[in-house]
């Protein structure tokens, strides 16, 4: 059954190399929602609710990726949500910061094309 | 590698034994390698000044674009990078995966230059002082008629190197405190 997933980054071309990895990647992936940070993936993730996995970044304008993550957490509605983290970001204590969140993965930008097939093979 | 020293140590901030930082760079360097290899597949070939003169002597006035990137955390800084447009076009079409015909709008290409240099700074922070959290601010994005820009100043650091046998050249500025050194 095909995964939808919502790419969250204010970095218009980073969504679109995160979506060209995960078609690429032949994983079964459904509809990819896009977000250019924490407030619009919200947004969307109430007006979808068939959405399994959000990839977020860290840094954003408006609303950053740790407050989106947090919540997220906060709502039991979500908590079937698959969290995966994609950030230039990648010291202990940011990672440290998440460490309550629930989330799967964290990848560090930059990352090869196989670092997200392999993060989708976790969970499709 | 090539330093250039801050003329005015005490202005910036910077403590005198701050200036010329080889580890620094040295991370610098890693940095732009890695991004260069993992996001756009190529090489970063070090240079030295002479061949960026070259290279701006043989091509003529051809615009260059700055990108750059604050941090604050335990120390406060500035990774810039130097780049002509015209590289920001071809890495554009190597990172995004465009075709033929796929012409790059500026407003993408734009954007991808601001990541290059966030995914430098990001990448650096992060080997350097691994331990520590820094906030860096969107990249600005400045565009400009002709030839490398004059270097920032209070410089700690600079970075010369080749991507498609295209100069680039990324300064380091550290504003406030001082690095304590490669930590694990």
């Amino acid at each position: 059954m095909p995964v939808n997933v919502l790419i969250v980054d204010d970095s218009a071309v980073m969504r679109t190399l995160i979506k060209r990895v995960a078609t690429l990647s032949e994983a079964p992936i459904g509809i990819m929602y896009e977000a250019a940070n924490g407030r619009e993936a919200l947004d969307i993730l109430e007006q979808h609710d068939d959405i399994q996995a959000v990839f977020t970044d860290i840094t954003m304008p408006v609303m950053n990726g740790t407050e989106l993550l947090r919540e997220i957490a906060s709502q039991n509605r979500w908590d079937h949500l698959v969290r995966v983290i994609i950030s230039t970001d990648g010291s202990a204590a940011r990672r440290a910061e998440v460490e309550d969140l629930d989330v799967r993965m964290y990848l560090e930008k930059p990352f090869r094309p196989e670092a997200i097939r392999d993060v989708l093979a976790t969970f499709v | 590698m090539s330093l250039q020293p801050s003329s005015d140590v005490t202005r910036a901030g910077v403590a005198a034994g701050l200036v010329g930082r080889p580890d620094a760079c040295e991370g610098v360097r890693g940095a732009l390698a890695l991004v260069a290899e993992s996001s756009f597949f190529t090489m970063a070939e070090p240079i030295d000044q002479h061949r960026l003169d070259e290279w701006v002597a043989e091509t003529g006035a051809v615009p260059w674009v700055r990108v750059g990137v604050t941090f604050a955390g335990s120390f406060d800084g500035a990774i810039d990078i130097d780049l002509p447009e015209m590289l920001g076009t071809r890495l554009l079409t190597a990172f995004a995966g465009m075709g033929d015909g796929e012409g790059p709008q500026d407003s993408q290409v734009r954007d991808m230059m601001g990541e290059f240099a966030n995914m430098v700074c990001g990448s650096w922070l992060t080997q350097f002082c691994r331990s520590e959290r820094f906030d860096l601010t969107p990249p600005s994005v400045q565009y400009l008629k002709a030839g490398p820009p004059p270097q920032p100043r209070h410089v700690a650091g600079t970075v010369l190197a080749a991507i498609e046998g295209v100069p680039v050249r990324v300064t380091l500025t550290l504003l406030k405190g001082e690095p304590a050194g490669v930590r694990a």
